[in-house]
């Protein structure tokens, strides 16, 4: 997405979407796709389709340009009619539709969107295309560098969530790489020889770049040998609703220290889609605390932002903490854990320790989200939208 | 035999095979490509597949009379391939690339929800070509699996393992730890066990394996391909790296049985029959898979002298791409197809069962036991021969091979051994084959002839091959089958010897009317045409594309040069519905084209060899499969060549051969005999003959084209040695340059100058010698020149690739220009100068790489005799010079 949202006009867009609804006048014409189109995606598509409806104009934003033959989530008929019926996460204005108009409607709108598309050959689907469902996917493979620079990573995992939000792992440190946003993935490895890669083909929206940083978990133990750490993937699963991966955390003896068990969830936030990691850590017993590397630190330090005393309550811990990232906004993390929290001064990451009371299993989530700027009010009610 | 009574004869023994063992096909799911890496049966009965898409499939009633019952559910998906299954207590287990997963279904909905890493940490560099194979288990509940060398230069072909456990056998243990096991796999796609328990695997030929063996995996054991070598604590320890052409010292075990290469030119894995009788009377034998032919063989070892070694024999040919192979235990083979990549025999996807027809007895070879003096064979029915002497007709063929960098070896040292005797046993199902000097370390190849049985069948498969490792009688043989011998010269790179005819200016050895240099692409506005693409790089290696985008009537592209017998590459690229061609000699066309789609392929499709025109000629040849990827996208074409011979009168002798067709690696021809040219190829057979590029049925761009003489070189015989590469004495140097020896070679460098041969009377010659000049360098070997300062006078053959003077290799200075870069920088490419005096003028020919490059008559005679000299041009040109041969021609 080439638009900048700002999320009181976000919010305002999100409401004239789905008011958008209002029952038709009796003279209209039969509800087919174009009447449809024109009742609830012009004013942001515009009438032609290219992107420059009054709606989005007066905002001083831009949608997607139809014409253009532009669609971040794939022009096939399924693909739009998902895009359409989840909205796009994150920080674009494209909401879900899936309250506003039903199935049927739908069709007949993705329909008449392709007829503004422009006119092509109608080309076999490539069938090397995976596209995630209902159910989050994992796909493992060899990934190409994530950025200019990079190495390639030759035992990769892609976990697709429903709502279009991959997260791209390395499986040989068990490590998140990066998130991205729009369609799945191509697996490029199913031509030739194979040995290609396994493609992500969403945007890259969030990147790790902690990537000489030893320990994205680390743990405190008496033993001083411990260290350093290493983490061997041990299993990788995929629930209704959210996918993750297990590992032990694995001292420098061979010794399997702890088992981890690290899940990702799209986080759908009135400010648009941010994602929660979940780390449920058991430690064998004599470990201290686990420490998980939750965040890059852009060159900037981290902040501690307090939350208002609750009436005739001491000032409370930090709920959230924030990150400027110049032009891009603003970075935020939420943590909550069942155990009490530190945080680790870093020059690199925000790394938080979860302290470990002996045999308990401990508990991290951390919603990461981006808006454009923070306010005091904001981290209130993204703290009240996640149930901080 | 010729090749139609070898096509007659293969066709019968397909409609022989067909009359008793039944092949049908599991119908694949719809739009799925069931690309078979592994299968086993779970508990229940149901069959599990994975697949090189890294699927997996549970199959319900796989088992059915009627294939269409056979029910396929998706299980999982999105693993990393997965070419090994097993199914231990009712789990499954699958390779993957990076891993050796357990697949579960927690909430039981019959798909896959969690994949627990049994075991890992092999080494794994992102190469295409590291390939993870397995599953067997040993008797002690160890799993076995084999890594796959990855390849690079000096030939695309030449295996490498630059990431520990590449050319490995791995055992797994129970608790998923990794042991090494066996070093010197090369592309050890198959493996095995007998059963006995003992594991196997399958090797495919290449570097250092000469055909395709099964060998016994054992502790310690080494099988000769070297690359894995650098993993040995002997190597590391000393920092040694693995040599790609140098005999490694490490002592190789003998393979157990080296399968013919006209059986086997892609080998799969191999399963012990134990069905109980179920699938005939091969019980305890194995069975192997291979995949260009689709043969299934059929395979059985014995020990001899404590090793195991045994024959093959084929089965059933045309199954499908046969991969893996899996017995159930009705006794049902099944057959498990890929071919991606590869090209095999069709079907190159999904499952095929073989059975054997429950009321049939065919008439085969049983057993075949090596026995003092030859062989013991016995057969499944009796034979219809008189007893107790049998006459029989076997004709006993030994051979052995090279064990080289080469790709592959032919066999060699064959010998036909006599057969001295022939005795049939008293029930007439065996004969004893007495053959005179059967020897050791080597393969036996036997065709027992006509036989028929008692009640009058053909002998359903009369050759067998046995690899004669041991005598059960000789003294012990030391030497293996795959004899060490003198490496071939090691090739520096692997461009070395070729002659690029697209580098620098693009299309300046050709004509090319109507053709431009300039990227191209697809246009996407109609993409049945080609655009320029002023955006998109040129690919540094081989060069700016070409093509005829741009013209309203473009002509055809046609080297200056002329070639004989060569191998050749180069790259493609089509639009939708393009349609080129190349024509060697100008005659003979190999099809550039969209297939579109097309599933019957003719000859005018991709790879296919042209019909020659006329009404009954030849009718041209098909390509073997659809090797196309798409307009737009660039495609590899390689090949070799051997052109027509004829005898002093003009008489042909000999028709013109396509020796080998390879689009993006995938074969697609192999010697195909070319009785004439194909339609709209020139006129008229010729010895030499350009590369002509069609041009006018639309757009099409080619780049990176370049060649490799196989012209024999003439024996050096009663040619001169000028310059010995030791001393200088003799040789004169002008302007006090600094010319000298160094490994062999005269070297040039510093300030410019010359260095003169010792003799000044060089008139009509030839002269070869190896030469290698640096980025930036310029040169030049005089001929008919005199000694002096500066820039001598005489002719000058010129050296330079890169140097901004654009006249390059292979210029006859000032005379005949070659604005090519015909030879890289920095690599020793044959030069090769003639010089005569002829009734017109003084006749000058330069070859480079053996190929003719200048063709010059100086009308005027301008230089009678002299020295032969080299130049050294400025300083930072280095020039060097080494094997320098004259051959006087009065």
């Amino acid at each position: 997405m080439h638009t900048r949202s700002v999320p009181s006009l976000l919010f305002a867009l999100l409401l004239s979407a789905s008011s958008a609804s209002a029952a038709p006048a009796q003279d209209e014409p039969e509800r087919d796709g174009k009447w449809l189109y024109q009742r609830h995606c012009s004013g942001c598509h515009n009438d032609n389709g290219d992107g420059k409806g009054p709606t989005i104009t007066a905002l001083g934003l831009e949608a997607r340009d139809f014409k253009a033959g532009g669609f971040a989530f794939g022009d096939s008929r399924e693909q739009i009619f998902k895009t359409l019926s989840t909205g796009i996460p994150g920080r674009s204005p494209m909401p879900s539709f899936a309250g506003v108009m039903d199935e049927d409607e739908r069709w007949l709108v993705v329909d008449y969107v392709r007829t503004l598309m422009p006119p092509r050959k109608d080309e076999t689907p490539r069938n090397t295309v995976m596209v995630v469902g209902d159910k989050p996917v994992i796909a493992r493979g060899k990934l190409p560098p994530i950025a200019e620079g990079a190495k390639e990573t030759t035992r990769g995992l892609l976990l697709g969530d429903p709502s279009g939000m991959t997260f791209e792992y390395d499986l040989d440190s068990a490590r998140l790489l990066g998130v991205r946003l729009g369609q799945f993935a191509d697996r490029e490895d199913w031509g030739d020889r194979g040995g290609a890669y396994l493609k992500p083909l969403g945007k890259l929206v969030y990147r790790r770049v902690d990537d000489t940083l030893e320990w994205p978990v680390t743990l405190a133990t008496p033993d001083p040998k411990a260290a350093p750490f290493r983490r061997v993937v041990r299993s990788t699963w995929v629930r209704s609703d959210r996918a993750g991966l297990d590992y032990d955390v694995v001292d420098a003896s061979g010794v399997a220290r702890c088992r981890v068990r690290e899940s990702v969830s799209v986080q759908r936030l009135s400010i648009g889609a941010g994602f929660t990691r979940r780390w449920e850590a058991t430690p064998a017993p004599g470990t201290q605390s686990c420490s998980f590397s939750v965040a890059d630190a852009h060159g900037q330090p981290w902040k501690a932002n307090p939350r208002a005393p609750a009436a005739g309550q001491p000032a409370r811990k930090p709920a959230w903490w924030t990150c400027e990232l110049g032009e891009e906004g603003v970075e935020l993390v939420l943590p909550r854990s069942n155990q009490s929290l530190g945080v680790t001064p870093s020059e690199q990451a925000l790394v938080f320790s979860v302290f470990s009371r002996s045999g308990e299993p401990l508990t991290l989530e951390a919603t990461i989200v981006r808006a454009a700027q923070f306010t005091q009010d904001l981290g209130e009610q993204l703290a009240a939208e996640i149930g901080q | 035999m010729t090749f139609a009574i070898a096509l007659a004869q293969a066709a019968a023994i397909a409609a022989l095979e067909a009359e008793h063992y039944v092949v049908d096909y599991l119908p694949t799911p719809e739009g799925a490509r069931l690309e078979v890496g592994g299968m086993d049966f779970l508990p229940d009965g149901r069959l599990v597949v994975s697949t090189r898409r890294g699927q997996v499939w549970m199959v319900e009633n796989a088992l059915a009379a009627d294939p269409k019952d056979a029910k396929f559910t998706l299980f999982a998906e999105g693993l990393h391939e997965g070419l090994g299954l097993e199914v231990v207590n009712g789990e499954i287990y699958v390779l993957q690339r990076g891993e050796l997963s357990k697949l579960f279904d927690d909430d039981g909905d019959g798909a896959c929800d969690r994949i627990d890493t049994f075991a890992q940490g092999w080494g794994y560099s992102g190469h295409y070509h590291e390939f993870a194979f397995g599953l067997p288990r040993d008797n002690a509940g160890n799993f076995y699996a084999s890594f796959n060398v990855s390849f690079g230069d000096p030939h695309w072909w030449h295996g490498r393992s630059t990431v520990p456990d590449r050319g490995w056998i791995l055992r797994i243990k129970p608790d998923g730890a990794l042991e090494r096991v066996a070093s010197g796999a090369r592309s050890p796609c198959g493996l095995g066990r007998n059963s006995a328990g003992d594991i196997f695997y399958t090797d495919n030929q290449g570097d250092w394996m000469p055909a395709c063996p099964i060998f016994h995996v054992t502790d310690g054991a080494f099988f000769g391909h070297p690359a894995s070598l650098n993993w040995t604590r002997e190597y590391i320890d000393a920092g040694r790296t693995a040599s790609d052409t140098e005999t490694p010292e490490r002592e190789r075990v003998n393979a157990a049985i080296w399968l013919p290469y006209d059986w086997s030119r892609s080998t799969g894995n191999l399963v012990p029959n134990e069905t109980g009788g179920k699938f005939g009377p091969f019980e305890k034998q194995l069975f192997v898979a291979e995949m260009t032919n689709g043969y299934v063989l059929r395979a059985d070892l014995e020990k001899v002298r404590g090793q195991y070694q045994g024959w093959v024999i084929p089965f059933r040919h045309k199954v499908g791409s046969n991969v893996r192979l899996r017995f159930a235990k009705d006794g049902t083979l099944l057959c498990g197809f890929t071919d991606r990549g590869w090209g095999g025999q069709p079907p190159g996807d999904g499952i095929g069962r073989i059975r054997v027809k429950p009321d049939s007895t065919p008439f085969e070879v049983h057993t075949v036991k090596l026995v003092p003096g030859g062989f013991e064979v016995s057969f499944t029915q009796p034979l219809s021969l008189a007893a107790p002497t049998a006459v029989i007709a076997a004709k006993v063929t030994q051979y052995d091979y090279n064990y080289w960098w080469e790709y592959g070896s032919p066999p060699t040292n064959t010998v036909e051994r006599a057969l001295v005797g022939a005795a049939l046993s008293a029930d007439r199902k065996s004969v004893t084959l007495n053959v005179a000097g059967l020897a050791a370390g080597m393969v036996a190849r036997v065709d027992l002839g006509p036989l028929e049985s008692e009640s009058g069948a053909p002998l359903l498969h009369r050759e067998f091959a046995y690899t004669v490792n041991q005598l059960v009688d000789g003294p012990e043989c030391k030497e293996l089958v795959a004899k060490a011998v003198p490496q071939p010269a090691a090739r520096e790179r692997g461009d070395e010897g070729m002659l690029y005819l697209m580098r620098g200016e693009t299309l300046a050895a050709w004509n090319a009317p109507g053709w431009s240099a300039g990227e191209v692409k697809l246009d996407p506005d109609n993409k049945r045409k080609l655009v320029l693409a002023p955006d998109q790089k040129p690919n540094d290696w081989s060069g700016a594309a070409v093509s005829n985008v741009g013209a309203d009537k473009p002509g055809e592209l046609v080297s200056k040069f002329e070639f004989g017998d060569i191998d050749f590459s180069f790259e493609f690229l089509l639009p939708e519905d393009g349609n080129s061609g190349l024509y060697l000699m100008g005659r003979y066309e190999v099809q550039l084209r969209d297939n579109g789609g097309r599933t019957e392929l003719g000859y005018g499709d991709l790879g296919g060899v042209y019909a020659a025109g006329d009404d009954g000629a030849w009718p041209g040849r098909a390509p073997n499969f659809d090797v196309w990827r798409g307009a737009g996208r660039w495609h590899s074409m390689t090949g070799s060549f051997k052109a027509p011979r004829f005898d002093a009168s003009g008489k042909k002798l000999e028709n013109a051969r396509l020796r080998r067709l390879m689009v993006n690696d995938t074969l697609l021809h192999e010697e195909l005999e070319l009785p004439s040219p194909t339609a709209g190829g020139w006129e008229g057979e010729v010895r030499f003959g350009p590369l002509r590029i069609q041009g006018d049925h639309g757009h099409v761009a080619i780049r990176g084209l370049r060649v490799r003489s196989r012209e024999a070189r003439p024996e050096l015989e009663g040619w001169t040695r000028i310059f010995d590469g030791q001393t200088l004495e003799g040789w004169k140097v002008s302007d006090g340059g600094a010319w000298k020896v160094e490994d062999g070679a005269l070297v040039g460098s510093g300030a410019a100058s010359h260095i003169f041969s010792p003799r000044g009377d060089y008139g009509d010659f030839e002269l070869r010698a190896q030469v290698r000049i640096n980025r930036g360098g310029n040169s030049g070997l005089y001929f008919r020149t005199s000694f002096g300062p500066s820039w001598p006078a005489g002719y000058e053959a010129q050296i330079n690739t890169s140097h901004t003077d654009p006249v390059k290799t292979g210029s006859l200075y000032n005379r005949e220009l070659i604005k090519t870069q015909l030879v890289p920088d920095d690599l020793w490419f044959d030069y090769h100068v003639l010089c005569r005096d002829e009734a017109e003028g003084v006749r000058i020919q330069i070859r480079v790489n053996d190929v003719l490059v200048t063709n010059y008559l100086d009308r005027e005679r301008k230089h009678r005799s002299g020295h032969i000299a080299f130049q050294q041009h400025h300083d930072g040109s280095v020039v060097r010079v080494r094997d320098v041969y004259v051959r006087e021609l009065r």
